[in-house]
């Protein structure tokens, strides 16, 4: 059903041994005991959590505002934070702490890191960093907490997250949406360096130097509606044009599992559906688990649809019949510049 | 004021080296397809020193499977003269801070902008709400070498921050996308698409991508007055200024939205204003 892989991408398509699928964690939104539950269900390994920022502070101390379309993002009080990393850790997942603001001001940074503070205090495993001023800062409070590089910091390439690694200490990157095999397979040869892919997501601009969302009740601008056309000529309907329109990874789980990426991003901390948002984490670990019985995709793909009614409902129409795949040769991924 | 003219390509190179401007610079920051190749890119620099004039190469933002030819290619070139390299991510910026380029200047770039601190609530914010280059961010990259910043006209820079500041006149950059909306919009493989981002496609926002279903719905009567004008040129939206930098500074313009005599314009006003001084 999938489109083939771009020639520059094919030679980095392998089969993972079995054993292989047990390597590779995935890594899902929550932010509040249900959603927990949920991913737990689902299947997740990991979780990575946000809290709220101490009233009186203007701004988000991480990735994402407050509120997103009504729904909140991030865990609304200390307390419940304790018990979700508690109930997670009992779960035996790990859990990362989303500190990652693209920017905090010099007003800001004592209760920012007092922010850090109580996350790692609460039991955090990790911190996820945005900005690399606020790396400098946790690494030294807390030098022995890892750091993992947000997406929104944008090592787009190997160079910056070796420096990363040399000058902050990252042990952990995530990579922007854009990122094609042969660049993930070129993280993964980097020593000590654990690679986190994000799945599921995948828009038109980099996230990490995009002020689109702030058109205001535009949602996220590169996924919104657009009308226009060229100077003198008529203005006509331009749909999604600058979605990229490159979300779905599930066909090639199999080979991120054989370059060796650490983890999968399952997105959504902002998620209204929750229930649906645990279902993308459920179908990403019938593809692992798919992996670690031998199977073929087509074999998982063709357990998925005898079991998962969201498959023919849900996926195929949105996902496989618009062609909104992560990593094949689709017309948008060849405008990959 | 000093005034540097960017360009896309060296096609315009001969009208600019007519214009009373003090630098050129080729490249921009979104692209690599885009960029010329050294045998372009040599000659036109060249010719740019030649004239008297600094000269200057804009990386764009790199990504891993062009990351090495990108560097390479500014150190090709940086070792033919002196020569101002723009860099738009951290990874360019951290390899060629590892290379000793005697004449080369490195400016962070538009592109390696800091961030925004999201709001913590879900207040709406504008477009053009000024990036805040903050001490702490511009001290982590200074560690790298560079003292050269190129903002937008709205950024804040602060006054004890020790660098010099070149700011983009008359638009402001909003996004760059690896998957380019321009190439799509004509079904043109890459390479191929080229010329087509020499032409902008003006856009606005009409619908609103909603989260939970995922669907495009209108977007709300009371909000549509906010959608600003944008322009695309390939894979990069930017806004028109709300207001021209302050005189007496250093400014850089893009050649692609002012047409050949509306440039010659544009460098002329420039040039005859004066720096604003402080009171007595």
């Amino acid at each position: 059903m999938a489109p083939g892989h771009t020639e520059r991408e094919a030679p980095f398509v392998r089969l993972p041994e079995p054993t292989a699928a047990a390597r590779v964690a995935l890594n899902a939104p929550v932010r509040n005991l249900q959603m927990l539950e949920l991913q737990i269900a689902g299947g997740a390994d990991e979780i990575y959590v946000a809290h709220r920022a101490p009233a009186g502070q203007g701004g988000s101390f991480d990735a994402l505002p407050g509120r997103r379309d009504g729904e909140p993002t991030q865990i609304s009080n200390r307390r419940l934070l304790k018990e979700i990393i508690t109930q997670a850790h009992e779960a035996g997942l790990r859990v990362h702490l989303c500190a990652d603001a693209p920017a905090v001001g010099a007003a800001s940074r004592a209760h920012f890191l007092a922010h850090v503070a109580q996350g790692v205090e609460a039991g955090a495993d990790t911190v996820v960093v945005g900005a690399l001023s606020t790396a400098r800062w946790i690494a030294r409070d807390h030098p022995d907490t890892p750091l993992v590089a947000a997406s929104g910091l944008g090592v787009t390439t190997v160079s910056a997250a070796r420096y990363l690694r040399e000058t902050y200490g990252f042990r952990r990157v995530v990579v922007p949406h854009g990122m094609g095999l042969d660049e993930i397979a070129a993280f993964c040869a980097v020593d000590g360096l654990e690679v986190e892919v994000p799945v599921q997501t995948g828009s038109g601009a980099s996230c990490h130097s995009c002020r689109l969302p702030d058109q205001r009740g535009a949602g996220l601008g590169c996924r919104a509606g657009y009308r226009g056309g060229t100077a003198g000529g008529a203005a006509e309907d331009l749909a999604a044009f600058l979605d990229g329109a490159s979300d779905c990874a599930l066909c090639d789980v199999p080979a991120l599992v054989a370059l060796g990426v650490t983890a999968l991003q399952i997105p959504g901390r902002e998620s209204p559906i929750v229930r649906q948002n645990a279902k993308i984490t459920q179908m990403y670990r019938r593809a692992l688990d798919g992996i670690a019985r031998g199977w073929s995709t087509k074999q998982t793909i063709e357990d998925i649809d005898r079991i998962e009614l969201t498959w023919q409902m849900g996926w195929v129409p949105r996902m496989c019949e618009k062609q909104r795949c992560r990593f094949r040769d689709t017309p948008h991924r060849r405008a990959h510049v | 004021m000093t005034v540097e003219v960017r360009l896309s390509t060296p096609d315009r190179l001969d009208e600019v080296l007519g214009l009373a401007v003090d630098a050129i610079s080729i490249g921009q920051e979104g692209c690599a397809a885009k960029l010329p190749d050294a045998a372009a890119l040599g000659p036109a620099l060249e010719r740019v020193r030649g004239a008297g004039l600094r000269a200057g190469l804009v990386l764009p933002a790199a990504w891993q499977r062009g990351a090495e030819a990108l560097v390479e290619l500014a150190v090709g070139l940086a070792r033919h003269g002196a020569l101002t390299v723009t860099v738009n991510d951290l990874g360019t910026l951290a390899a060629l801070a590892a290379v000793d380029l005697p004449d080369c200047e490195l400016a962070v770039g538009l592109a390696l902008l800091p961030g925004r601190p999201h709001d913590a609530a879900e207040n709406p914010r504008s477009v053009l709400e000024p990036i805040v280059y903050e001490p702490a961010f511009l001290g982590e990259l200074e560690g790298l070498g560079p003292r050269v910043l190129e903002a937008d006209p709205t950024a804040v820079v602060p006054r004890e921050a020790h660098w010099r500041i070149r700011r983009l006149t008359d638009a402001v950059p909003l996004a760059w996308a690896r998957s380019c909306p321009t190439a799509r919009h004509h079904r043109l493989p890459l390479t191929a698409c080229r010329s087509a981002c020499d032409t902008p496609l003006a856009i606005s926002a009409t619908h609103r991508w909603q989260l939970g279903h995922g669907h495009l719905e209108p977007i709300a009567v009371a909000d549509r007055p906010h959608q600003p004008p944008l322009t695309v040129y390939g894979n990069a939206v930017y806004a028109t200024a709300p207001a021209a930098p302050a005189p007496g500074g250093e400014v850089i313009v893009d050649a692609r939205f002012h047409p050949r005599t509306a440039l010659a314009e544009r460098v002329a006003v420039l040039r005859s204003q004066q720096p604003v001084t402080a009171s007595p």
